[in-house]
């Protein structure tokens, strides 16, 4: 390494750097415009940072004032807002979003701003969702609900008759109704909806009885069966959920066969195993009989991790991985509220029977906030939580956190009575009341 | 018996000089680099890729002053072995120098394209402008505001979602 010159002039290290108050340059050198100076890919990158330091210590909602502030100084900072590739990055960074639904980055970036605005001043729409009772064909287990999921464009409800229902959020119009074949089988509900995978073109959804069906939305593909469940050998299905590359199935019954998770591409198991479930066989087999039994919740993360709790243990596993343990918490002292349990982005949250909820980041050993549920310890309690918000539902009312600073805003509703499903997205929260009310908010900018 | 030495060696030898990289600063001084610090920069390894290195390469943006700093930096950033907490310690030494220095420092890092160098002196600018008003900020950097009141009106008006 060396560095020669022709000039033996030191590079003025030793100069002190002179920062807060006003300094402008020696008067021994031109006074340059500086307008001019400023390289614009230097100030894409210095507005990405503050960007991003500003979503740490002030929350994604304060970094559109920040950078209106360095917009404000001077034409040439100002020209960097025009950068769609700037706004691509943060949109990505602060929102979490990767493709685009509006003209341009810029106009992503402010809807998603707006939206995450409304839900911290709850504006929203209000809409319930209505389908045709008749389809029920006086079953009773037609109209209990028992998982919502949410994609960008569509909500769907599956239910205890093994029928899950679409619906248009846009229209807010049912759209259609799948119905998961009932092939017989052990106990009363093992074909009842035990959760749906959704992406804007496809719907995956299993039952108590571990067969998982693909259905097209576009109507590119009927509805068929992509795996026949085996109680005998694996237990029940209590939980299925999934992300864009993994399904995963939360089973009881039998033991060592907690987990079991699909390519989903190819469709092929490539894993079974686990023993989070191993305490609640009975409880497991007893819900192809008492669809009132809790056994555990399952939730995907961003990170391709899955969430998996009872009511005495959260396991986070590697679903790349297929099902090493990447975290084990143990809650046999204070309990925890299954049906609390929700997962989004790289976050979690869990409410023990003391009230007490946790929101931890998957990938860390950290809490990103704690918050207090009061009356959880008396009520039933069914949460959701999106990347900014978490909601709890309890005595009828459902409450909003901010999950940034741990504070809780308002209630979103009150009396709507008890809640079987509850499910949030960045824009949509659904929740279904047990009179067979299916609520729709809608925090959309538009 | 000879040996010769390992291939990969860090230690230059007669057999294996080091290949060095001339600059020319704007002032006509001539610095030289080793072809793996001057890596560091995408207009230089262009230029290497092109095999446009074999005369001083004339950096008619950068002094010479600067250009002993910047040669440093990629010299640095190059040498192998150094953990990253002792590089931070040395990053923050290099970047505590006077303002008009820093803004050097980025007109050469964004003219030779090193990415090292302009993350580091983002970050030394986002501290320095952290907390400040954009009038704060203009005098502090001594930057002539050519907003009219109207255009300033303009720009709260197009960005006006941000404080809804």
């Amino acid at each position: 390494m060396s560095s020669t010159s022709s000039s033996s002039e030191d590079g003025g290290g030793a100069a002190r750097r002179r920062g807060g108050d006003y300094e402008g340059p020696s008067t021994s050198r031109r006074r340059r415009g500086v307008n001019e100076v400023w390289p614009e890919p230097f100030l894409e990158n210095l507005a990405a940072q503050v960007a991003i330091e500003e979503a740490r210590s002030g929350g994604r909602l304060a970094v559109a004032p920040s950078l209106v502030n360095l917009f404000l100084v001077c034409s040439t900072w100002r020209n960097v807002s025009s950068s769609d590739l700037l706004w691509a990055g943060l949109t990505q960074r602060i929102w979490g979003r990767t493709h685009r639904t509006h003209p341009t980055w810029r106009d992503e970036f402010i809807y998603c701003h707006r939206t995450a605005a409304n839900f911290r001043s709850r504006r929203s729409v209000y809409a319930t969702l209505h389908f045709d009772p008749s389809e029920v064909n006086g079953d009773p287990y037609g109209l209990i609900c028992r998982c919502l999921t949410l994609s960008e464009l569509h909500l769907a409800c599956g239910f205890a008759d093994g029928s899950v229902r679409l619906f248009d959020l846009a229209t807010r119009l049912h759209i259609a109704t799948y119905q998961a074949p009932h092939r017989g089988g052990l106990g009363l509900h093992s074909r009842a909806v035990s959760g749906i995978v959704m992406s804007d073109s496809r719907l995956v959804f299993a039952t108590l009885g571990g067969d998982i069906h693909v259905v097209m939305i576009d109507g590119g593909a009927p509805l068929r069966g992509a795996h026949v469940g085996d109680l005998v050998t694996d237990g029940v299905l209590v939980e299925f959920a999934g992300c864009g590359r993994w399904w995963v199935g939360l089973y009881a019954g039998v033991p060592g066969r907690a987990f079991h998770i699909w390519d989903s591409n190819t469709e092929e198991q490539v894993y079974v195993g686990g023993d989070l479930t191993d305490g609640e066989s009975v409880a497991g087999w007893r819900m192809l009989t008492d669809l009132t039994q809790i056994v555990g919740r399952l939730r995907v993360t961003r990170q391709e991790s899955a969430v998996a709790a009872t009511s005495t243990r959260v396991l986070v596993i590697d679903l790349s991985g297929h099902g090493t343990p990447l975290r084990d918490l143990n809650y046999t002292r204070r309990g925890l509220i299954v049906t609390s349990v929700d997962a989004d982005g790289d976050a979690y949250i869990v409410v023990d029977t003391r009230g007490l909820a946790v929101v931890r980041h998957v990938g860390r050993r950290e809490d990103i906030c704690r918050l207090n549920v009061r009356g959880a310890a008396h009520s039933r309690v069914m949460g959701c939580m999106n990347q900014g918000y978490a909601l709890m539902c309890l005595a009828g009312a459902i409450r909003v956190w901010e999950v940034e600073r741990g504070a809780q805003l308002y209630d979103l509703a009150v009396g709507i009575g008890e809640v079987s499903a509850i499910v949030a997205s960045e824009r949509h929260v659904a929740a279904y009341s047990n009179d067979s009310t299916i609520h729709l908010w809608d925090f959309g900018a538009e | 018996m000879s040996s010769s030495p390992p291939p990969s060696s860090a230690a230059a030898s007669p057999s294996c000089p080091k290949k060095m990289i001339a600059l020319r600063s704007s002032d006509g001084e001539t610095f030289e680099i080793e072809e793996a610090a001057a890596l560091q920069s995408k207009t230089l390894e262009n230029m290497i890729d092109e095999d446009c290195a074999g005369t001083p390469i004339p950096l008619p943006n950068v002094t010479g002053k600067i250009l002993a700093k910047v040669v440093e930096f990629c010299s640095k950033h190059a040498e192998p072995g150094v953990d990253d907490e002792s590089l931070r310690a040395w990053d923050a030494e290099f970047v505590n120098v006077e303002q008009a220095t820093v803004f050097d420092y980025i007109l050469a890092a964004n003219f030779l394209e090193i990415p090292t160098l302009l993350n580091l002196t983002c970050n030394v600018v986002a501290d320095m402008i952290r907390g400040k008003t954009p009038d704060e900020i203009r005098k502090f950097f001594n930057i002539k505001s050519i907003f009219s009141p109207e255009e300033e009106e303009e720009v709260r008006r197009e960005n006006h979602w941000a404080f809804e």
